[in-house]
């Protein structure tokens, strides 16, 4: 060793340099920094869906007797199905599904043309076909999937018995260009975020939804009543990738540019439209520009909550959801 | 739900690479030949330095570097700083995130007009944040093509920083992602330890300094971060804290 190190100490430098590189571990490797996904282990449910030419598998989960009516639950954006397990409550009188949505969860990630809105609108008619093919559904989405729910409502109107869109963003532009919605920059989450962003570059699905889960406590975007104690949001792992493709796609340039409306008029069905007290998209919102969209609308006003809904105020959107939805009625 | 009223990071980068290259051809044609390197000529120089920089927003650093006197390259120093972010640190209350580098800078091919001024840095970060404890140690390789004119120089700077290793040790919010999910033993928490190449960067800019005075010299190094990801642009990066650009001004004084 003496003369090695005597004649070589060059090469005992690489030697030694190469050996500790390959002990170091690999941030994409799975469950390094995120659980991994149902397509790269087994022993989560899963099943395979085929979205947009191509098969994926999701990470899925249901509660009740599947001879009862189907009410499809699905999670909203930087988050997976985890923080709406309670609501498996509603199984007494549905059949609850509830999965991760195709890039996001535990589900398996996708490329950015299998995010399309469109590609989204097909996963829940996949899913309707697996789990309730020839009875209408009853459809709850939060947030990004309150708006592909208001998408598949437009184009399949026959599928749905009844809609429950909770805090969807604004379902066209102009909407959106009403609400003033500020970055908070100065904020500790986000300068450390930013801070962070010295030794960690999200190049691969594992990083980024790493990165991800430090927006969830940021407070970046302010949705919330009180800035300073964020409600909890219980999530396993969030699809990064998925919330940049769909809010570029929202973008012309640096302006808003869509319009989701389409179709939603013509749904004879009953719609709640969930909104916060806190929220700049909330109670206020949905019934200035979203309630007139629809023929049968009513909105559900969420006191002392800020867009976290399910996990800041309960009780009250699980009484509410018992008193709108047809099989707890006398009707 | 962000707005983005300002300009479209393309169109940005032309106007301001135009920019860049306007003003490199415009100071050569007007400065004269007779050229100095100022901060760095004299063996044995000692200098300390006081900066700030981009780094959340309001990087603080404090340095001090010599010229060790190495024959035929006399514009070299050898330095040593301490940095810290301002405003992370007075809103974290506690000196949880800092860094401190150690590196060498030189003048390279020395003429009356021109040098190649070659940066190389390595670095260990502490960062105590909501994700966990983060120690990363890396490198900064930076190569600045200047034009040396009366009391300094100026140039395009391209720049690579690598992360060759971080240490993590996530913290109880990272942890519980992992709980309630029925897996193998293999996958109940998050692996602790030392994790390769978790990030790197280009970044393409302009650098310059200036004497004051006798004793002093002022360094600015300002440019654009090109994160070597497939996954960033402006969206991701305003919303995940990767602003694409940065900034360092440095004040010397010789002792």
């Amino acid at each position: 060793m003496k003369w090695f190190k005597q004649k070589n100490p060059h090469l005992l430098f690489c030697l030694l340099f190469f050996q500790c590189t390959g002990c170091l571990k690999d941030p994409a490797g799975p469950g390094a920094m995120v659980p991994p996904t149902v397509d790269q282990i087994s022993g989560l449910p899963s099943l395979s869906i085929e979205v947009a030419g191509h098969a994926r598998m999701i990470h899925f989960t249901t509660f009740g007797d599947s001879a009862n009516p189907a009410l499809f639950l699905m999670h909203g954006s930087l988050s997976d199905m985890r923080a709406y397990l309670p609501l498996q409550e509603l199984q007494d009188t549905y059949f609850v599904v509830m999965w991760d949505q195709r890039g996001n969860g535990l589900s398996e990630r996708v490329s950015e043309e299998e995010l399309s809105y469109e590609a989204m609108v097909e996963e829940i008619q996949a899913m309707k076909d697996r789990f309730s093919p020839d009875r209408p559904v009853t459809l709850m989405g939060h947030s990004w999937s309150a708006v592909f729910a208001a998408m598949y409502l437009g184009r399949h109107p026959d599928a749905l018995e009844q809609v429950i869109l909770m805090e969807p963003f604004g379902l066209k532009s102009d909407f959106m260009d009403q609400v003033d919605i500020s970055m908070n920059l100065t904020g500790e989450g986000y300068l450390d975020m930013m801070y962070a962003s010295k030794y960690m570059t999200p190049k691969d699905h594992e990083i980024l939804d790493y990165q991800m889960l430090a927006v969830l406590r940021s407070c970046v975007r302010d949705y919330f009543c009180d800035r300073d104690h964020l409600p909890p949001w219980p999530v396993w792992r969030v699809g990064g990738y998925a919330l940049i493709v769909w809010e570029k796609n929202l973008l012309n340039g640096a302006r808003y540019d869509y319009d989701f409306t389409a179709g939603l008029a013509s749904f004879p069905g009953e719609v709640l439209l969930v909104g916060s007290s806190c929220s700049p998209i909330g109670y206020g919102f949905q019934q200035e520009y979203h309630q007139p969209l629809f023929q049968d609308a009513q909105v559900l006003k969420i006191e002392n909550s800020g867009h976290r809904i399910v996990t800041e105020q309960y009780e009250a959107l699980i009484t509410g959801l018992r008193s709108f939805l047809k099989a707890y009625r006398n009707d | 739900m962000i707005k983005y009223g300002i300009f479209e990071i393309n169109g940005g980068l032309r106007i301001l690479r135009r920019i860049i290259w306007t003003q490199f051809i415009v100071l050569f044609a007007l400065q004269p030949s007779s050229a100095q390197f100022g901060h760095a000529e004299d063996p044995g120089n000692q200098t300390i330095s006081l900066g700030v920089s981009s780094d959340a927003f309001t990087g603080m650093e404090l340095g001090y570097s010599c010229n060790p006197g190495i024959m035929k390259l006399r514009d070299m120093q050898v330095y040593a700083r301490v940095s810290f972010p301002l405003l992370l640190t007075i809103r974290d209350r506690s000196l949880d995130s800092w860094e401190i580098d150690f590196g060498v800078n030189s003048g390279l091919v020395g003429s009356d007009r021109f040098c190649i001024i070659a940066d190389i840095r390595f670095f260990l970060l502490h960062h105590n944040q909501v994700l966990g404890t983060f120690m990363p140690i890396g490198i900064d390789l930076s190569l600045t093509p200047a034009f040396r004119f009366q009391k300094g120089y100026f140039g395009p700077q391209f720049r690579w920083n690598q992360i060759i290793a971080t240490h993590i040790s996530h913290s109880e919010y990272v942890k519980n992602t992992f709980n309630g999910l029925n897996i193998t033993e293999k996958y109940t928490q998050p692996q602790d330890g030392w994790y390769g190449s978790t990030g790197s960067y280009l970044g393409f800019g302009i650098e310059g300094g200036r004497e004051i005075g006798t004793r002093s010299f002022i360094h600015a190094d300002l440019g654009i971060i090109q994160f070597t990801s497939p996954f960033t642009g402006l969206i991701d990066a305003m919303s995940m804290g990767q602003v694409p650009l940065y900034l360092d001004l440095r004040f010397h004084y010789k002792l």
